[in-house]
């Protein structure tokens, strides 16, 4: 994409980019829906959310998505008994996607530290799923190294720096007061550079043109003599 | 749902035309032509309004930016991947400024490779008919009407292939305009479009033909006029749709169920609804007698449905359909005596004279597919277990490793994006397949659960095998959606696309398929139906089958 200037984007548009650069970079088809949905609702929020996909699968990329699942834990216990513990993945990274549909599959989150997780602003969306849930909190917190970021039903909010750089991260409930939402936006606009990176992973899923490809990939067209 | 049987599939009372025209009608919309600006090669630009009167105010306006082209013959390609059409499209959401329209003109005629904004709600473009358009204008210009023989058989003048809404390249999502209650029923926007096309179209044939000869001109005799639809030109980019949307496919289908269902359930029919089914019944087998295809496949099917008609007019004569719970026993029959694609017709006339019944389901034909379903991880594998046998019986019995079953590969091509489908022992494709074989994944699936305890929880399959996370969403997601799957195999070595097609385009309100190769299909749109400036005083159902009579002169 040759032009340097920020692309206005409609929801659905950012949503299904950010869903196939998560595909490009290997992950399943089933973690990419949910990637797609944090994604976008980071952005509604006013996140710069195709940044830190960017960014998250520049750590991520190469690595065996199931390798990036939360383990279970040190302790050896099922990973149920874990979520008031410490969450890790096999190679030391913890994916913020996967860690988050895991939460969501389990219907709760209790205070523990997830030990390595990339961009953990990309765990709030998860987090606020989780608070539809009856006799949940009214809130989550997390917390790590010069960072911050709140998340209510209405609002996702950061303070200080957006990366870890995979060190641990607190994640605890909380009863903030949720009468400041935030009204979500319904266009993305994202930069040159982060368009042009989205694509870039997400280039990986097209099968490269052939003549055999297009004569019968898509049925050969026929003489518009009609 | 099988594939055959959604291969089958005719338009009926509920699909998303008829709907828009119904609603045109009754709510007394408002249509007009502020701007029609072209040269004698159809080069221009024109406006065509379309004002939704609203309660409490204020009204709503939609306008089709329409701009034609000098398209050279070598340019003309109905493939996505074209450059350049003669008519290129955008459905705006207002009365478009000069600014906009300028902004309109920098990017609608470049299609994918331009920019439309959240002020637009589609984005099109439509190719003449050569043969066709070049012999109406001449007829035209001539000052005579056409050849009734050739407007027969082509049906229409330009033929879109592609309408593309909802979000795409900067257009307005759905969800920012799925509040509107004339845009609540699926396909409403690009409905919209389609039906202003066809408009423009016509007008700017009739431009041509005066440009090219003023002094002895003529227009189309309405009766002549309006039997020209909107061509479509449908490839393989419409067939992956049908299976990532299931919820909304269960709502389309579940609602033509009920619809069927409330008209089994009359207990007695009324002699003007006798007569309603008798008079639609002859006007399909004209519709019937004038659709033509060259496809094998299609004229057997066309073949059967002939012999279909003949079976169904001597079963109806000898029959009462006065007796009680007749449409029930007609349907039965139908089921019992005749090809798919006869039984699907029948199940679509019996619901032509219930509107007072089943119109009130095109409400419940959208959904709400803005967010994934959410995964209820504490079901135990055994609860999963049952659930995949119930619903992926057929795929659970398939043998996938025996070459046919998995012989194809939904991949997209890098070349505009375009979905293809591919032979996955032949071609290097198999790494770029897309999820489009529901049923395979779900075997897949079921083997690796198989070997889980039953008291362990999906949540913890699930992080072991997220491989296998879109089949458990789509099977929690069956549970309430019973129509959403295919249950069929959407690789198998003898996949028909057309099927896939069909099922959708009919749910449009598409007519007269013509299907160009396994993965290609041309359909009429509109055909028959009331112009603009007709809405008013036109019955806007009567259109869908119509008189099976030859026109004035």
């Amino acid at each position: 994409m040759a032009n340097s200037e920020p692309l206005d984007l409609s929801l659905g548009e950012f949503r299904s980019l950010v869903a196939k650069a998560f595909r490009g970079a290997g992950y399943g088809w089933g973690l990419v829906e949910d990637a797609a949905f944090a994604g976008g609702r980071l952005a509604e929020f006013g996140f710069d959310a195709g940044g830190i996909v960017v960014e998250l699968l520049g750590v991520v990329d190469g690595v065996n998505p199931k390798r990036l699942m939360p383990l279970t834990p040190r302790t050896g216990a099922t990973v149920e008994a874990a979520t008031n513990k410490v969450w890790e993945s096999e190679d030391g990274v913890l994916c913020p996607v996967a860690v988050g549909t895991t939460l969501v599959d389990l219907g709760y989150c209790r205070p523990g530290t997830f030990e390595g997780l990339v961009q953990p602003v990309l765990l709030a969306p998860f987090l606020q799923a989780l608070l539809t849930e009856p006799g949940g909190p009214g809130g989550f917190v997390l917390d790590w190294e010069h960072g911050r970021c709140e998340v209510t039903s209405g609002r996702i909010s950061l303070v200080g720096a957006a990366n870890t750089n995979g060190h641990a991260v607190a994640v605890s409930s909380s009863n903030v007061d949720n009468t400041s939402a935030t009204q979500p936006v319904r266009r993305i606009c994202v930069d040159a550079a982060t368009i042009a990176q989205l694509h870039g992973f997400a280039h990986r899923t097209y099968a490269p043109a052939t003549e055999s490809s297009r004569q019968n990939g898509a049925g050969a067209e026929e003489p518009n003599g009609d | 749902m099988r594939l055959e049987r959604m291969g089958s599939f005719h338009q009926c009372r509920l699909s998303f035309m008829r709907t828009l025209l119904r609603r045109m009608k009754r709510d007394r919309w408002i249509f007009d032509r502020p701007l029609f600006e072209f040269d004698a090669a159809g080069v221009g630009t024109a406006l065509y309004t379309a004002t939704v009167p609203t309660t409490p105010g204020p009204d709503r306006t939609y306008t089709l930016v329409a701009f034609g082209h000098d398209l050279a013959p070598e340019m003309r390609s109905d493939r996505v991947i074209a450059t350049a059409w003669d008519a290129t499209f955008t459905l705006h959401d207002g009365t478009p400024t000069a600014d906009d329209i300028d902004r309109l003109r920098q990017n609608v005629p470049l299609q994918e490779a331009g920019r439309v904004s959240a002020k637009e709600l589609t984005l099109s473009r439509a190719n003449r008919s050569v043969r066709a358009f070049s012999e109406v204008v001449d007829a035209l210009a001539n000052g005579r009407q056409p050849n009734v023989d050739l407007v027969d058989s082509v049906g229409y003048l330009m033929r879109t292939t592609a309408v593309y809404g909802s979000g795409k390249f900067g257009a307005a999502d759905r969800t920012s305009i799925e509040d509107r209650p004339e845009l609540l029923a699926p396909f409403q926007v690009e409905m919209l479009t389609v039906f202003l096309i066809r408009a423009f179209v016509m007008d700017l044939v009739e431009h041509i033909a005066a440009a090219k000869a003023p002094d002895t001109a003529v227009t189309l005799e309405p009766s002549l006029r309006s039997r020209f639809g909107v061509g479509n030109s449908t490839g393989l980019g419409m067939a992956p749709f049908l299976i990532t949307h299931p919820r909304l496919i269960n709502n389309w289908v579940s609602a033509r169920e009920e619809a069927l269902a409330r008209v089994r359930a009359v207990e007695r029919a009324t002699d003007d609804e006798v007569s309603a089914f008798v008079n639609v019944l002859s006007r399909a087998r004209a519709t019937v007698d004038s659709w033509h295809s060259e496809h094998p496949a299609q004229r057997r099917k066309l073949t059967d449905l002939q012999t279909d008609l003949d079976l169904l007019d001597a079963h109806v004569s000898r029959s009462t359909l006065a007796d009680v719970y007749a449409w029930d026993s007609l349907v039965a029959w139908a089921h019992d005596t005749l090809s798919v694609e006869g039984q699907e017709l029948v199940v679509s006339l019996v619901l032509e004279p219930y509107g007072h019944l089943i119109d009130d389901l095109a409400d419940h034909m959208h959904a709400d597919e803005s967010l994934p379903v959410r995964i209820d991880g504490s079901q135990s594998m055994a609860t999963v277990r049952e659930a995949l046998e119930a619903r992926y019986r057929w795929a659970l019995g398939t043998d996938w490793d025996d070459g046919h079953a998995d012989a194809r590969a939904w991949y997209v091509s890098e070349e505009k994006l375009e979905p293809r489908l591919g032979e996955r022992h032949v071609e290097p494709i198999s790494d770029y397949e897309q999820p489009l074989q529901p049923g395979r994944d779900a075997a897949r699936m079921y083997h690796d659960l198989c070997a889980w305890d039953d008291d362990c929880t999906l949540a913890e399959f699930l992080r072991v095998h997220p491989e296998h996370r879109h089949s458990a969403r789509r099977l929690l997601l069956l549970a309430d959606s019973p129509y959403g799957e295919i249950r069929d195999n959407t690789i198998d070595a003898k996949m028909l696309p057309i099927d896939l097609l069909r099922s959708k385009l009919s749910f449009f309100g598409a007519t007269h398929f013509d299907p160009r190769s396994d993965r290609w299909v041309r359909i009429t749109m509109f055909r028959g139906a009331p112009f603009p400036d007709d809405v008013a005083v036109s019955d806007p159902d009567a259109w869908s089958y119509p008189e099976p009579v030859g026109i004035d002169g």
